[in-house]
């Protein structure tokens, strides 16, 4: 079989002369060998290569490809894998864009959150099978976690059956992310591992490297396994028909006719009053435990937020997530430092039993903890004044005006 | 990632065009390259063809460095991008003074940017200024166009003293000789003074010529427009002794300010010039 391709390069300009858009015309033929002229026409590819920075051309583009010229869009990992030579991404996917309307019921308006987190998911398939680009996986799971957490967050709207069954199955997909995600977090912190070892001890590493790139192959197989069985296939097409079909009244979900505004209210201002009553109680003085509980508090809080975000004033939450988001920073750092020390010992002892870790390694491997301990010392020091900046006044008066229940702000 | 900066306390040098040309051909070298234009007047950003727009303008700059990677834009040319300035880079001053750190600052913007460019371009703005100075501490290479003229050397006496003694971690000074007209007497001797190579003038000089101009029709590198104008060679000749001075294993300490002063006393009085 041969195939005879002609490709034809256009540029599509802006006002300035600029190219913002690259198309590649594909147009081919195929047949036997040697018999020219029996040749069929294969169907004719434009591949879109984007320009860095130019997204909004982009999406125009592409927009009067599908709409105006009829041109079918291939799977879109086609497109992904276009992006990624690019260095781009086609969309945000840490924004939910859906707007709410405030008055719409909890039932209605959580099934069309939901089903603008599950094509998130969905979307995001493609890419994290095929590995482009370590965003991908990072971009699904963050959204399934989303998902566990507007599941689990907000109760007593679907009837609580069909709930828990939903967040067990989400906590199994959750659950077949993490090694993979771990795997690929880990490898990325190499190179400044690297970069904070002394000169002469930087090929150390090595052995580590290639322990995480095999343990990274491990993770992925299970991880497409799981995307690939028939359990991942029922859970979306049956939660998608779920978020489909129209909510019927159960006596486990009193709050599905209640507005959106007053259920989404009810929560945050809970979970913020946890937050701020926890993170007061800590001082110098209390165990780490605390501050990590806190962490999952406040990630609670943040998703909350992120996802109720359209019923409430752009201004204001923008600030308070702003505020937040410094004290997500540190707990998180913190956290993180310890995360990456456990994750070097486990390492350091799997790799001994393998025997594949020479001794320079889990020297360098034991400095480094060593960075890591000091790291996290800092942050703990630093949490007072952050957990401070965050618990002003003005926050406090903010959270009180934006989640007054309704009928006016209790005293 | 090796950061350059074209920079002149005066302008009209030929800063923006040296910047442009030296880009294009850093890229076309086989690295990747980025082009920051620092100058409010984007002259850098107009030669390449995009929008002097930078959303959020000097201050979010300065303030969301996770954002600055949303702000490059790639140029008509391969591995080669352009982070634009607008107007607003007026206060880039205050934007800095406002932060904490500015002279790290600038530096450690460009942080992130390590795993994703070889080469980064700093177009700066003429004049003495507190960006000026965060970039004569984030730079490893300081180019310098430079006239060959008695106030050029004076001004170039002036940077190289500032380098050295008022610079924490100073770049290597490489300068060249910019807009020389040979048929003009000063120029010529100037340009071949025998203390040039020791006080960090290169070799290859850059002849003024109208084509310099006409980058402004065409919007695009000279040495892409048309690569084999005696201009475009001689940026050629330039770019691969800066890549030779910036990859040298020799001492890179600023050359001496009164070395400087020599060439500058010479070409004020070229009557003592010997037979």
């Amino acid at each position: 079989m041969e195939i005879e391709k002609t490709i034809s390069a256009v540029r599509i300009l802006d006002a300035e002369g600029k190219t913002v858009v690259h198309l590649h015309l594909e147009r081919g033929r195929a047949g036997e060998p040697g018999a020219e002229a029996d040749r069929h026409a294969v169907p004719a590819v434009i591949r879109v290569v984007p320009v860095k920075g130019y997204d909004g051309a982009l999406a125009r583009v592409v927009g009067m490809l599908t709409d105006k010229m009829d041109a079918q869009r291939l799977a879109d990992d086609e497109l992904a894998l276009a992006m990624h030579a690019a260095g781009r991404r086609l969309d945000d996917p840490s924004k939910v864009d859906t707007r709410l309307d405030p008055a719409c019921p909890a039932g209605t308006a959580m099934r069309t959150l939901h089903a603008a987190l599950l094509e998130i998911v969905v979307r995001n398939e493609p890419g994290t099978r095929t590995q482009v680009d370590t965003e991908f996986l990072h971009d699904f799971r963050v959204t399934v976690r989303r998902i566990r957490s507007a599941l689990g967050q907000v109760k007593g709207v679907f009837p609580e059956a069909d709930r828990a069954r939903f967040a067990a199955e989400f906590k199994w997909l959750g659950d077949a992310t993490g090694p993979a995600r771990d795997a690929d977090v880990f490898l990325l912190k190499l190179p400044a591992y690297r970069a904070q070892l002394p000169e002469h001890s930087r090929n150390d590493l090595e052995p580590l490297a290639g322990f995480l790139e095999r343990r990274r192959e491990a993770a992925y197989r299970e991880l497409v396994a799981a995307l690939d069985s028939k359990r991942y296939a029922r859970l979306v097409e049956d939660w998608r028909a779920y978020l489909a079909s129209p909510a019927v009244p159960d006596e486990t979900a009193p709050l599905a006719d209640r507005s959106i505004r007053e259920v989404a209210s009810a929560r945050i201002r809970s979970v913020a009053k946890g937050v701020l009553k926890k993170g007061t109680a800590i001082d110098d003085d209390t165990p780490a435990e605390a501050l990590h509980r806190l962490r999952i508090r406040c990630k609670k809080l943040r998703y909350l937020l992120d996802l109720f975000r359209s019923l409430y004033d752009a201004d204001e939450i923008a600030r308070l997530v702003r505020a937040l988001k410094k004290l997500q920073d540190n707990l998180g750092d913190f956290n993180d430092c310890e995360v990456q020390q456990d994750w070097l010992t486990e390492s350091a002892r799997e790799m001994t039993a393998e025997g594949t870790a020479p001794v320079e390694t889990l020297l360098a491997m034991g400095r480094l903890e060593d960075r890591l301990d000091l790291g996290q010392r800092k942050e703990r020091q630093r949490f007072g004044r952050r957990f401070a900046a965050f618990a002003t006044r003005d926050t406090r008066d903010r959270l009180r005006r934006l989640f007054a229940p309704e009928g006016g702000p209790r005293p | 990632m090796t950061i350059f900066a074209v920079y002149n306390l005066k302008g009209g040098v030929g800063k923006t065009a040296s910047a442009v040309n030296l880009a294009y051909l850093s890229a076309r070298g086989g690295a990747r390259t980025l082009l920051w234009d620092l100058d409010p007047q984007g002259a850098a950003t107009f030669y390449f063809r995009v929008r002097p727009k930078v959303k959020g303008g000097a201050r979010r700059l300065v303030r969301c460095p996770k954002q600055l990677d949303g702000k490059i834009r790639g140029s008509d040319f391969d591995g080669l991008d352009v982070l634009p300035a607008d107007f607003s880079y007026r206060s880039l001053d205050i934007e800095l003074h406002e932060a904490k750190k500015p002279a790290r600052r600038l530096r450690r913007l460009l942080d992130p940017l390590r795993s994703s460019y070889d080469h980064v371009v700093l177009d700066c703005a003429p004049g003495g200024s507190l960006v000026s100075d965060a970039v004569l501490e984030a730079a490893d290479v300081l180019i310098v166009p430079t006239i060959p003229t008695p106030l050029s050397l004076r001004t170039l006496a002036l940077l190289v003293k500032h380098v050295r003694n008022g610079i924490d971690d100073p770049p290597r000074v490489v300068s060249f000789f910019s807009m020389v007209d040979r048929r003009k007497a000063m120029h010529r001797d100037i340009c071949n003074d025998p203390r040039a190579r020791a006080v960090g003038f290169c070799r290859a000089v850059i002849p003024y010529s109208s084509v310099v101009e006409q980058m402004g029709i065409h919007r695009a590198p000279l040495p892409h427009t048309m690569p084999r104008h005696r201009l475009s060679v001689a940026f050629g000749e330039l770019w691969a002794e800066i890549l030779a001075a910036a990859s040298s294993d020799e001492d890179g300490k600023p050359p001496a300010p009164k070395r400087v002063r020599r060439m500058l006393d010479d070409a004020i009085h070229p009557e003592r010039r010997g037979a």
